[in-house]
This record gives C-alpha cells, structure tokens and sequence, in this order.
C-alpha cells in the first residue's frame, strides 16, 4: 500500500497534524520506542578510546562539547564529512551546510565564509580534510581580509581518506595516487602567512580539551590543523549496491548480522 | 515566453520612471531584493555593474541607507560558495557577481552544486558585447549553453529593456518550487545601456507560475488524510524519513511537531540532517551509506516508512521501503 502526496510540505505536515488532532488519533508506540532505544544503546557509534593517537570522532566530540548543536558546520567531503554528521549535534535547521549530492571538496570554507557573513554573531566551524581545502585553500586570505571569525579545522590524515578506505575495502590495498604522507605541505605556515593569528598544530592526545577550548574560545579567525589516525575509517558503512544487512560496522560498533566483506559490483557508486 | 513584460504598478518605487543605466538597474533590484551580500570577482565584462555597486555604496554610505557589502574571493568558485553558504544558512538567496569567460566557468561546479542540493543562488555574469558574441571575443564563453545544462534556469539578456524585469524574475525562480540556482549572463553594452526603471515587473514566466500555482494548490483533502490515518493506525513501527526537502521548505518545525503528535520517530537523509533537533528523543539520526547502525536497523524494522521531502533515487531506504508494504511521500516543493 502507497500513499503519497505533493504539495507544499509544512502546509501538508501542518494539515496531517491537524486532521490526526480533530479525530483524536492515538496509538501506543511504546514497544517500538523501547525497541528503539535498545538499538540504540546496543548498536551505538563507537571508537577506540584508547589509542594513542588521536581519533578524528574525540576531535568532533570535543568541538560538539563546546558547541552544543548551536554552531554552523560546514565540512568539504570525504571523511571528516561523515565523521562531523555522525558526532555533531544540530539542534536546528540551517546549521548543517554540506555538499551533500554533488559532493564537491572544497566546499567548506567558502561556505563557512558566506554562513559567517549572514551570521556575524554565530560560531562557525569548518571542519575540513587535508586534500578538501586545498581545493579552495586561497579563500583563507578572504577570512582574514574580512575578518570573519571563523574557525577551521583540517584533519590531517595525509591523502585521501575516504579514497584510502575504498582502496583498502575493494581494491587490496592499493592507494593508487590517494596517499600524500611524502608531501610537504605546512598547513600552519599556510594559515600564518595568509594572516591567522591563531594557527596550530595539534598532534598529542593529552592536548586536545585544552587545545580545542583554546580555538573555540579564540576572538577572531582561528586555524587548526589536527594529526589524525591516518588509519582511522567511516563505520559503519554500506557498500556501494548493497543492503543494510551487509553494512559493516567496524571494530567498535556491534552488529547485529554476522558480515562477510564482499567487493561490491565494481561499477556501483554510492 | 511571449514578449510582453508585465507593466509595473503606478506609484511605488522612488525611481520609478527615471533613467538609469542597466547596471544600475541589476544593483537597484538586488538592493530591492534586500540580498545582504554581493560575493563576486571583477573583470572586463562585469566592470559597469561593479561601478554601479560601488557608486550606489557611495549613495547609501552619504545618505545613511544600508549598503551591500561586496566580498571577493581569490577564485569565482569561492564566490559560488559563500553564495551558497550564505543561501543555506539563511533561506534566503545567494548573490555572485562575476565576469565573463573564466569568471563564469569558474562558478560552473558551485551551480552544479546549487542544483543538486536545491540551494537557491543568482549568478550574474558579465558577457561581452552583444556584437562580440560568438566570435572568440577575448574571456568569451558560451555561458548560456554551459550552464543550461547545470543551472535551474539561464537568461541571456539580448533585450535590454527586459533586463530589469528578467533580473527580478531570476529572485523568483531561484527561490520557488525547487530552489536552485539562476544564472543572468548580461553583455557589457546591455550594462550600459541606459532607459526608463520601471522600480516592479517581472517577465510573464506563465508556464512556470501555472506549474507552481498548481503545485502549491494541492491539498491534503480530507479522505486522503483519513487514508493516511489508516495506514498510521495498521501500524505497529512507524518511522520518518526526512530529507533536504524539509530543510529547503522551511518545513522542519512542521515536522517536528508532526513527529511529536503522533510519537513517530524521525531518521534524516545526510541533507535531512537539522530538520529535527537531533538531541530530539524521537530522533534516530543520519541514515545510509555511513548512517549510525541503529537508524539503519530501524529503517530495517520499520513496517510504515513516512518520506517527507527526501528524493527516492538511489538510496537504500528507498529500497528498504519497497520491501516493506507501505510508503508516503509529502515532498517538498517550497
């Protein structure tokens, strides 16, 4: 059975709402609530707290503690991109910005740019990936120019995150033209040469309350740039063309299917 | 489109009926629209309007009005951007300014994007001459062919008595319907044309206004609202799919509200993500390819699945739902 309706959406939600009102519509979801909270609790997002390096999730758990669902995130694509809609909190609508379709890297800090100039008194964070902002890494300079006080966060996992972990998934290992750990870009030097009075580089574990405080607190354009698990992946996750039965939850969220990792059709996307 | 402009209504815009130049105009009806922000790139093509803006800044600053801040990215893709950081973070549409040729092709991947993620935007670009056109003038491109192919709509502004009305039209396209981004490519002679503003009028647009009149006509009658009610009350394990529709449609307090009457719980689409506040009890979080395991398995389990402004192209849910007996489906058009 279908039923389906297109039309203005708050006036058809608003009118379903009313209807369900008038004619006293009630049922007991109680079980199904409780079934959900137990998925919830059992099947949690998870990590390992205890390696010593850091985990991009503990970066995004920590700027949430500051932020609280009320700051704008913008994010460039790739991993940190689901990391950051994973571990965020967002208490509104029009906080999330990302290049959801398209997936275009390089979004993130000339939106974070264009959300700050509609918003002066609303933090905005731009948590981005190493290879996401040097898409568009010459917008920095207009941060400064217009002093906006945006805050951006790279997390540095030397490459292409997400490339990396198909590669590992589906073609053995191979990083073809995805690893950049030979590279010398100083992503600091970048940020103080284009007029960043607060640019850091975080790469201890022990720093990261302290350090994250420090750049949410910062008056004015603040840069950082976070040493991440290079190894660090996205889970769960769904491969391309397959059903959430196969989706694999890594390590550190329990799965209620016992998975096989299969390649997927080698020519499926998302 | 016939040829027609709508004619203005007597007596409202203090300009009304003096002559300016066309890019005085394209300043005047983005001060109209109350944009905010210009986010752009100068060059040869765009120069008159870039003169106008500051010329009207100058005007505003002397008689105390509000000005259009004028931000320049160090690439006309940056601009498409913040354009579009600007447009989503407010509702509201976004504005770049850029010249022609690589000004333009510069913002091709930004109204790309604009597209797909229904942003609302106007990119006004500088075109050369209407002389020049089509034959390799220097920063020529064929922004009309390139970009109708990414853009919600293009305008090649040839008539520039219709330049004031069509920039007009252009606010509304982006922002009705499925938002989206309205490319205006206005040759450089059109800029400095000078003739009569009108100060209101929009082009006829009457197939497009026809569609949305009808689109937003539609209403829940009440036997389909008591159809859906039977569904909702066969149910036993109801769960919301909401994507950027909701977002886009200003819908997501709408939502919310809806999910709180009736208990039903709410997982979002990564663009759905903020249309319920996702500390929310009833929310369950992001869905899909990298979505939280317990929002997956409650999609698995659900036995009614409530769409609300999400498309059904690719994604799993889709599939997930086409497995389950029912589905619904209120998109948003706003």
């Amino acid at each position: 059975m279908q039923w389906s309706h297109v039309g203005l959406l708050a006036e058809a939600l608003s009118a379903l709402s009313e209807h369900g009102r008038r004619t006293g519509f009630q049922r007991d979801y109680g079980e199904w609530h409780a079934a959900l909270a137990d998925l919830k609790r059992v099947h949690a997002m998870g990590y390992d707290r205890e390696s010593p390096l850091i985990q991009p999730y503990y970066i995004i758990e920590e700027i949430n503690r500051h932020t609280r669902g009320e700051a704008i995130i913008t994010t460039g694509v790739g991993q940190h991109q689901m990391w950051a809609a994973q571990y965020c909190d967002f208490r509104r609508p029009r906080l999330w910005l990302t290049s959801g379709s398209m997936g275009t890297m390089g979004f993130g800090l000339p939106a974070a740019i264009g959300a700050q100039l509609a918003h002066p008194r609303r933090l905005v964070v731009d948590i981005d990936g190493d290879s996401s902002i040097r898409m568009n890494i010459g917008e920095l300079e207009t941060v400064t120019t217009y002093d906006l006080p945006i805050k951006v966060v790279v997390l540095n996992n030397f490459g292409d995150g997400m490339v990396k972990q198909w590669q590992k998934l589906f073609f053995k290992g191979r990083l073809s033209a995805s690893d950049r750990s030979l590279h010398k870009k100083d992503f600091v030097r970048t940020a103080q040469a284009d007029g960043f009075r607060y640019a850091a580089r975080l790469d201890r574990k022990a720093d990261v309350p302290r350090v994250i405080e420090e750049l949410i607190r910062f008056e004015g354009p603040a840069f950082l740039e976070v040493m991440i698990d290079p190894d660090a992946g996205v889970y769960p996750m769904v491969g391309p063309g397959q059903s959430y039965e196969e989706m694999i939850t890594g390590e550190h969220i329990a799965s209620r299917h016992k998975v096989d990792i299969k390649p997927p059709d080698p020519s499926e996307m998302f | 489109m016939s040829d027609t402009v709508i004619q203005p209504r007597p007596a409202g815009h203090p300009l009304a009926g003096q002559t300016l130049s066309g890019a005085r105009m394209i300043v005047q009806v983005l001060a109209d629209e109350g944009v905010g922000a210009i986010f752009g790139y100068s060059g040869g093509a765009i120069l008159p309007t870039y003169d106008a803006v500051f010329l009207f800044n100058e005007e505003q600053r002397q008689s105390g009005g509000e000005q259009i801040p004028l931000i320049v990215p160090a690439n006309e893709q940056g601009a498409g951007f913040m354009a579009a950081g600007f447009a989503r973070a407010t509702g509201r549409v976004g504005v770049c300014l850029v010249t022609s040729g690589p000004g333009a092709t510069n913002t091709v991947t930004p109204i790309r994007d604009c597209m797909a993620d229904s942003v609302p935007i106007v990119v006004i670009c500088g075109q050369v001459a209407r002389a020049s056109i089509g034959t390799d003038a220097f920063q020529e491109a064929p922004v009309a062919a390139l970009m109708g192919s990414v853009a919600k709509h293009v305008f090649l502004v040839t008539d520039p008595t219709r330049l004031e009305a069509t920039v007009r039209s252009a606010f509304e396209l982006a922002r009705t319907g499925r938002p989206g981004p309205v490319v205006i490519d206005v040759p450089k002679d059109v800029q400095n044309w000078e003739g009569v503003f009108h100060g209101a009028g929009t082009l006829p647009l009457p197939g497009y206004r026809r569609r949305m009149k009808e689109l937003t006509d539609q209403v829940i009658e009440t036997g389909e609202a008591e159809r859906f009610f039977e569904m909702l009350g066969d149910s036993q394990r109801p769960l919301i799919y909401a994507g950027g529709g909701v977002i886009n449609a200003n819908a997501a307090e709408a939502l919310t509200a809806f999910a709180a009457t009736f208990g039903i719980p709410v997982v979002t689409t990564l663009m759905g993500i903020g249309s319920i506040d996702t500390t929310h009890a009833l929310s369950m979080r992001m869905l899909g390819m990298h979505g939280a395991a317990f929002a997956n398995y409650a999609v698995e389990d659900c036995d009614f699945l409530i769409a609300a402004g999400a498309s059904r192209r690719s994604s799993r849910a889709a599939r997930a739902a086409s497995r389950i007996s029912t589905s619904t489906a209120p998109k948003s058009t706003r």
